[in-house]
């Protein structure tokens, strides 16, 4: 093997060269998404491949950078085709009948949005242009295909920040939202237990809903047709009962082989000069003004039926509209465990979350309509 | 009463809050007056004001210049210098931009709108369809057990 020297000192020169302190930033930064994902086990199919991608883009003179670079523009910025692909895992792996059991639930899911649209108020206040605004605000979406499908859909130049940031507080859900749930909530109301009636759906029900959920978003928000649709189909594929193997393919291999690629392609957008910014810091703070607000809003959203409904709601289970599936629905069964040991909120906080899926997808097909017709 | 007279405070609070956004972006916030694109004239324009009221120019933004950090070229028109090939940096200002709240305001009216409007067809038709399967189950049972 030829071993030439020279190679190795230029590449130390370049560290030292204007900006390339960046560099070894870069390789903390991807050090400690690795330890997060390895010792905290924080999102470790997401942040892993991301970490160790980060260091491998922000080596001088990375050989890695073409590839990872082909990679993004054939997964990602070519039809965002990895996360498209990953949303048939996703909607596989979801199952439905919690909420359609008790569709009203759904309402949650949607209130929980609201975190989206205040950060893009936010983020316009502070002077990013409209379209990065709403890329920022769609971290709100706690569902990291759906941002990465809206930020690259906008152009945003900071995709990798969004990135990091949505999947990072995904993993942070049991942090952030028990303090903002306790905050919105009196013991009294995190006491309120729910029947769950266990009732049964039937077969066609669970067929036709991903169907006409995707023809309905379709006409309404057809930026979303295409998150929603592979979605839906995704989940037509378990319910329809005749394509056992195939769910079974898509809920394991063809998720975890996109979840790879997706990790490590992200991260051809960590590149130091593209990363080291006051505006990613201002971009992760908004991204938890996100997450936040959007807990605030499904709390609230559940205190104000409750003045209408005669059978009273747990307002924590608002919380679960958020998507970060299946976390949040865990983190508010736990609390409601915590203020009475008998109160058992999970069948109704799953039900919740998972109508969070489904309006996290309208809030990015809606926000991708308003701002393009803007920009 | 105590619980019922805080919700219903709460619940007047989120519909004022509402009401106040939507109002702030159908009005536009108080920004700051700007300079009469004809500079003889010198007159102070309301911020959604599109014409001079004095000269009756029409208002046009002030173009702003790019300055290359390498060569301090600062007539660029790409963004990249003509002169180095380097890509120009466009610095981020953090100033509060009031008239961009307005229109991301109107998007958050709308946004929450569509998403319960769009829940709600969509609950309307689980509804729908949990009923008419229930009815075509029980009329099933009924002609077996006949």
């Amino acid at each position: 093997m030829n071993f030439d020297l020279s190679v190795l000192w230029e590449n130390i020169a370049e560290i030292f060269k204007d900006g390339g302190w960046k560099m070894p930033v870069m390789w903390i930064i991807g050090g400690v998404l690795i330890f997060l994902a390895i010792k905290k086990e924080m999102e470790p199919t997401l942040l892993l491949p991301m970490g160790f991608g980060a260091i491998l883009v922000n080596l001088p003179n990375s050989g890695a950078k073409d590839v990872i670079d082909h990679l993004f523009d054939i997964g990602i910025d070519s039809h965002e085709l990895f996360p498209l692909i990953l949303f048939i895992g996703i909607g596989a792996m979801i199952d439905f009948e919690p909420l359609l059991t008790n569709p009203k639930l759904m309402l949650f899911g949607a209130g929980a949005q609201f975190g989206i649209f205040f950060t893009l108020c936010m983020a316009s206040l502070l002077g990013f242009d409209l379209k990065d605004a709403a890329s920022i605000a769609i971290i709100g979406a706690a569902d990291g295909p759906t941002s990465i499908f809206v930020a690259n859909m906008l152009n945003s130049n900071y995709t990798a920040a969004i990135m990091v940031a949505a999947y990072s507080y995904m993993a942070l859900v049991p942090v952030i939202q028990p303090p903002i749930i306790k905050l919105c909530t009196t013991k009294k109301e995190r006491k309120i237990r729910m029947e769950y009636t266990g009732r049964k759906v039937s077969k066609l029900t669970k067929i036709l809903f991903p169907i006409v959920v995707t023809v309905i978003v379709g006409l309404v928000a057809p930026d979303a047709v295409a998150l929603i649709g592979f979605l839906m189909f995704g989940n037509l594929i378990r319910e329809c009962g005749v394509l056992n193997s195939l769910s079974e393919t898509a809920q394991k291999v063809l998720a975890n082989l996109i979840t790879i690629f997706l990790g490590i392609t992200i991260a051809s957008q960590m590149t130091a000069n593209e990363f080291l910014k006051f505006e990613t810091l201002v971009i992760i703070g908004l991204g938890l003004v996100a997450f936040i607000f959007d807990t605030f809003a499904g709390v609230m959203l559940a205190k104000i039926m409750n003045l209408f409904s005669k059978k009273k709601i747990n307002p924590m289970i608002g919380a679960a509209g958020i998507s970060a599936f299946p976390m949040s629905a865990r983190v508010v069964h736990k609390l409601g465990l915590e203020a009475d040991n008998q109160n058992f909120l999970l069948m109704h906080s799953i039900g919740v979350n998972v109508s969070g899926q489904v309006a996290s997808v309208i809030a990015g097909g809606l926000l991708l309509a308003f701002v393009q017709a803007l920009v | 009463m105590k619980k019922r007279i805080l919700s219903v405070v709460i619940l007047a609070l989120c519909l004022a809050s509402l009401f106040a956004v939507s109002a702030f972006a159908i009005s536009g916030p108080d920004a700051p007056l700007k300079d009469c694109t004809n500079e003889e004239c010198g007159a102070k324009l309301n911020a959604y004001d599109n014409f001079c009221s004095k000269c009756g120019t029409k208002y046009t933004e002030p173009e702003e210049e790019e300055i290359c950090q390498v060569c301090k070229d600062d007539n660029i028109e790409t963004t990249y210098c003509p002169e180095c090939g380097r890509q120009v940096e466009k610095e981020m200002k953090f100033k509060l931009d009031f008239e961009a709240l307005g229109e991301s305001a109107m998007i958050l009216c709308k946004g929450m709108l569509g998403i319960f409007i769009v829940t709600g067809i969509i609950i309307a038709f689980i509804l729908i369809l949990n009923t008419t399967v229930e009815k075509i189950k029980q009329i099933k049972e009924n002609k077996e057990n006949k």
